[in-house]
Formats: structure tokens, C-alpha cells, sequence
């Protein structure tokens, strides 16, 4: 399965042989199963996770414990589940990532990560194509989000990122919208 | 002005002479009166910035045709304008990006900024980590945004991000959170009651 990375990987940019072999050597894969926790509120889990089947969502946790769902991964788009505070800015995140379907991923920790980052000018490459790419989605889709009503929002959704709507299941996606469930269904049925 | 972003790189990673002297020929210092556009909704500019002086909002319009405002760079804090919808897909942005004070930026060619990733570490280093860290701090402030009610992301702005409150008109914050001028400016009182 790992053979995944490096399919995602050479989608980019060519894999070096040295670069393959240290990445076979520092991949951990975890499988879990749907509602299973991959990455707990308060921890400080310095890790990318890139997943090569399944879903996550990223519910952000607040100071009274009330949760909300704020985004999610896929295999297919969005593919490396990562808590952004801990990892960029080493702080116990606020966040909690869950698997919404059985899911399997590789973890590789940000020190080789950053090792990878100054030893192979692929990787760098790689590195700041895919984080940033998805990075530049992540900030498209929260401004649309903000921007517009959750009718508009949802055209939105369904024009450029369908596999939103396909993959994720109804009462998560109107938790991330801030509507319910009965509102979000309407709206789909509308448009 | 262009000291200000070799001393912003200076903190983190030594500056060769070299990419210092290709800046300063490859780079152009504009100026920007307050409620000027500096990037007009529609453009292809292919360009970056660097907020040397001032402050700016992006706005973005909507398919109902408003514009609505939904986020801002200072000389202090997010400091690169990188118009990415653009500069990644090629295509006229979708944002437009007006001075709310009057400001300098350092203006640079994307193109040349591509290659000067590869040929000079530090710039590339500098400008990973920083853009990285700006999209993890914007992160966080729109998904409380999306996620807390008005009175609390407000708090939330106070304690992590005074900066935005500080430097904004009322207006404008209030048109980022999605309220009226009117709401905001109470929920803005209630908080100073409590502290």
C-alpha cells in the first residue's frame, strides 16, 4: 500500500531511489476503523499523516468542549490529515481528527519531513506544490464559505469540489456549513 | 523600504549578497493612498507583495455580485500579498486587495520569485516557512470564524490577534464577521464591559 505514497509523490515530481528507500524506511501505517480518533484533541503530534484510503474530518474543540466540524480529507484530494497548529506552530492543537470511513494511512514524523526538505530538491519541489496547492484550496474554499449563503456555497461545492458532497456524510458536511441537517437537505433538493 | 523585507529574511536566515543585489534590481516600490486598489478585481497580475508600510483588505465578490471582505495583511502581521487564485490557476483573481491606510509595498514578479526559490535558500526557505505559517494563522482565525458565535470570535480576536481589531474600521471587521456595523459595535461594548 505504501506504493500509494510514491504514486501521490510521482504525480508531482519524479522519485529519487535514495528518497524511496529512506521513505520505506520512516513510514508507519496505521488503519482505523470508521470513528476512530487519528489525531486527539490537546495532543501535539508533530506527524503528517498522508492517507491512502478513507476519509477524516477535523472537528475544532472548544474551551467548553462543544465540536465542530471544520474540514476533511480524502484519499483522493486533501490527502495529507494534519493538525496545522501542532505541526507548524508546535502548540496542542485545538482540533481532533476522526476517521469517517476505515481508513489507512502513513505517517512520517516533521523531522524527516523537514530532512527530506534539505537533502532532496524534489522533495522541496513536492513539498511546496502539494502543501501549498492544498493550502491555496483550503483558503478558496473557507472564503466562499464566508463569503456566500449556504445555498450559493453548496453550487459552489458541487461545481468545483464534488467530492465533498459525494464522500462526506450528510449531518458532517451541514456541522461544517452551520446548518442542520433538515436545512442542508432542503437546500440540496433545491438546486 | 526594502530593508524592511532583507531585515524580515535577516531574522531567519542570512541574506547573500548576491540575492540581495537581484531585489533590488527585480523589485519596484509602490505606493498606495488609503481606499486605493492595488489589485483590481478581475486582473491577472501575476505579481506579489510585500507590505512594507500600511494595511490592506482582500475582498472577494460573490456570485450574488456584493463584494464582501474576507481578510487582511499589515506591515506587522501577514505581511505577503500573493494573490494566489491567480498566480496558481492563471486565471482573472477573484479578490481585490484595497489599502485601508496609506501604504508601501515592495512589488515583485512571480516569475522571477520562482526562480529566485530555486537559485537562493534562503528566500526559499523564508518564504515557505513564513507563507506556511500565515495560511496556519488564517486557518485557525476562519475556521473559529465558522465555528464560534460572534461574541466569542470576537474575544477570540482580542486575545490572539488584537492587531486586526486595532488597525481595521469597525466597518470593515464587522463586514469580515458577517454582521452589521450596528452589532458589531455592540458585541464590541459588552466585551470592554467584561474586561
Amino acid at each position: 500500500m505504501i506504493e500509494k505514497v510514491r504514486e501521490k509523490f510521482e504525480r508531482v515530481v519524479p522519485m529519487e531511489d535514495a528518497l524511496w528507500v529512506e521513505m520505506q524506511e520512516h513510514a508507519k501505517k496505521v488503519t482505523l476503523k470508521k470513528g476512530e480518533v487519528l489525531v486527539p484533541y490537546s495532543s501535539n503530534r508533530r506527524t503528517v499523516n498522508v492517507i491512502v484510503s478513507g476519509t477524516f474530518e477535523a472537528s475544532l474543540i472548544s474551551t467548553d468542549g462543544d465540536r465542530k466540524t471544520v474540514w476533511f480529507f480524502f484519499d483522493e484530494l486533501f490527502d495529507v490529515a494534519v493538525c496545522m497548529d501542532s505541526y507548524f506552530l508546535n502548540e496542542n492543537t485545538k482540533y481532533e481528527i476522526t476517521a469517517l470511513e476505515d481508513s489507512v494511512v502513513y505517517q512520517f514524523s516533521k523531522n524527516i519531513i523537514d530532512k527530506w526538505i534539505n537533502d532532496f530538491t524534489l522533495f522541496n519541489e513536492f513539498y511546496r506544490s502539494d502543501i501549498i496547492g492544498d493550502f491555496i484550496l483550503l483558503n478558496e474554499i473557507r472564503n466562499h464559505m464566508v463569503a456566500h449563503t449556504p445555498k450559493e456555497f453548496l453550487q459552489y461545492l458541487k461545481k468545483h469540489f464534488p467530492i465533498l458532497l459525494h464522500r462526506t456524510p450528510s449531518k458532517n458536511l451541514a456541522t461544517f456549513m452551520g446548518i442542520t441537517p433538515e436545512w442542508l437537505s432542503k437546500i440540496r433538493n433545491g438546486i | 523600504m526594502l530593508e524592511k523585507l532583507k531585515s524580515k529574511i535577516e531574522s531567519q536566515f542570512p541574506v547573500s549578497q548576491e540575492f540581495w543585489k537581484e531585489l533590488q534590481n527585480n523589485s519596484k516600490q509602490i505606493t498606495v493612498k488609503k481606499n486605493n486598489i492595488l489589485v483590481a478585481y478581475g486582473s491577472l497580475s501575476g505579481k506579489s507583495y510585500f507590505v512594507a508600510k500600511g494595511s490592506f483588505k482582500s475582498s472577494m465578490l460573490t456570485i450574488s455580485g456584493n463584494y464582501k471582505t474576507v481578510w487582511f495583511y499589515f506591515d506587522e502581521l501577514f505581511y505577503f500579498i500573493p494573490i494566489l487564485d491567480s498566480r496558481v490557476s492563471r486565471k482573472p483573481t477573484k479578490y481585490e486587495i484595497m489599502a485601508m491606510e496609506d501604504s508601501v509595498v515592495i512589488e515583485m514578479e512571480n516569475a522571477v520569485c520562482r526562480l529566485w526559490y530555486e537559485k537562493y535558500h534562503e528566500f526559499n526557505m523564508f518564504s515557505r516557512m513564513d507563507l506556511i505559517k500565515d495560511f496556519t494563522m488564517a486557518d485557525d482565525i476562519r475556521t473559529h470564524l465558522i465555528s464560534y458565535s460572534k461574541e466569542d470570535f470576537l474575544r477570540y480576536l482580542y486575545e490572539k490577534y488584537p492587531i486586526i481589531l486595532s488597525r481595521t474600521p469597525s466597518k470593515t471587521v464587522a463586514d469580515f464577521m458577517g454582521i452589521t456595523p450596528e452589532w458589531y459595535s455592540k458585541i464590541k461594548k459588552k466585551i470592554n464591559l467584561k474586561s
